[in-house]
């Protein structure tokens, strides 16, 4: 292979200053003895100068603003979601503390009611039905809390 | 060489804080970030999809994976190619789902497109043919092009946002910026002739 050759594959990378330093000595070494590959290595160098300077297409100030209002939004239900989840959280141990709490009260007020009525109260069942209503009236509340939460965070996009 | 005529040494680059902010979520940092790179950002989507209004969803969907990921940057890397290669994987899935372009395509059909077309494209009227010509593009070329003449950036740059290797990166911009320079010649020589 002669230099010439060698060196045609390299002028575009060199033009966009992607050689290494030994390749690019090489080019201009051989650049200035042949005339051929000058004139191609300008052609690229422009070529690649018209590139960088051709009109650049600009994103419309509503989109700006409408981008920035959803990156606020998807940082506020961010934050809310850590709230919530802390306040889940919270809100598990309390009902834990609450049960037992009201387990108790709820043995003593049976075992007196019992004692009184002479009668089995069957605490347990009770309170598992008691605290089963609860819950379930809980359940679809929270259900369409979070659906009315993900139809304001889908309207980003 | 000449190439470094072309390019911008003065591209705003994020400052520090903001960058540090953005593992905090700051809405005001957020907001600033968004407007510092609106400009460069926006012209890489659209040179890459070619559809302003896919560019401006692609241009709103990098920026909440940015808000998404942001616990994935690292302060010590540049915040422009974490960007980047972002915006790079949006286009990507969205050029994937538009029938007709990949940017898998064939680098093979660069030879065989189009008319032939070379300019210093200095004229309004050059710039708008160069323009098209680079629009014509296999979109991995179109991309190759871009971020190297237009973004400005480095070998290493641009194989982070492309994630493909230096070898292949240099394979990318040889034979678009080779491929370019044969149509443009073509088609400078027809229209000097008219």
């Amino acid at each position: 292979m002669t230099p010439h050759e060698s060196v045609q594959p390299l002028l575009a990378l060199s033009a966009a200053g992607l050689l290494e330093a030994d390749q690019e000595r090489a080019v201009r070494q051989h650049v200035r003895e042949c005339a051929v590959c000058a004139a191609a290595l300008a052609e690229l160098g422009e070529l690649g100068a018209a590139i960088g300077g051709l009109p650049a297409p600009e994103p419309s100030d509503a989109l700006v603003a409408r981008t920035q209002a959803c990156l606020a939004a998807e940082v506020a239900a961010a934050t809310g979601q850590r709230r919530n989840a802390l306040l889940a959280v919270g809100l598990a141990l309390f009902a834990w503390a609450t049960a037992w709490a009201t387990w108790a009260i709820w043995r003593v007020l049976t075992e007196a009611a019992a004692a009184v009525l002479a009668i089995d109260p069957s605490g347990v069942f009770a309170w598992l039905v008691l605290t089963g209503l609860t819950a379930l009236m809980a359940a679809p509340t929270a259900a369409a809390l979070a659906a009315v939460r993900r139809r304001k965070e889908g309207n980003c996009l | 060489m000449i190439y470094e005529a072309a390019i911008d040494e003065d591209f705003p680059l994020a400052e520090s804080d903001e960058v540090a902010a953005l593992g905090r979520r700051d809405p005001a940092a957020l907001a600033g970030l968004v407007e510092r790179y609106r400009h460069r950002l926006y012209r890489y989507l659209l040179r890459l999809v070619k559809e302003p209004a896919a560019a401006d969803d692609l241009f709103q969907q990098t920026w909440l994976n940015v808000v998404r990921q942001a616990g994935g940057f690292h302060a010590s890397a540049r915040f422009d190619t974490w960007l980047f290669s972002i915006a790079h994987n949006a286009a990507v899935d969205w050029l994937r789902r538009k029938s007709g372009e990949s940017l898998d395509e064939c680098e093979g059909r660069l030879a065989a497109a189009g008319p032939d077309a070379l300019a210093a494209a200095i004229s309004h009227e050059r710039a708008e043919i160069l323009a098209a010509e680079v629009g014509a593009l296999p979109a991995l070329y179109r991309e190759a092009l871009t971020l190297r003449f237009e973004e400005g950036m480095k070998l290493e740059e641009i194989a982070t946002v492309t994630g493909v290797p230096l070898s292949t990166v240099k394979s990318r911009v040889q034979r678009a910026l080779e491929g370019l320079r044969q149509r443009m010649a073509g088609r400078w020589r027809k229209e000097d002739l008219l």
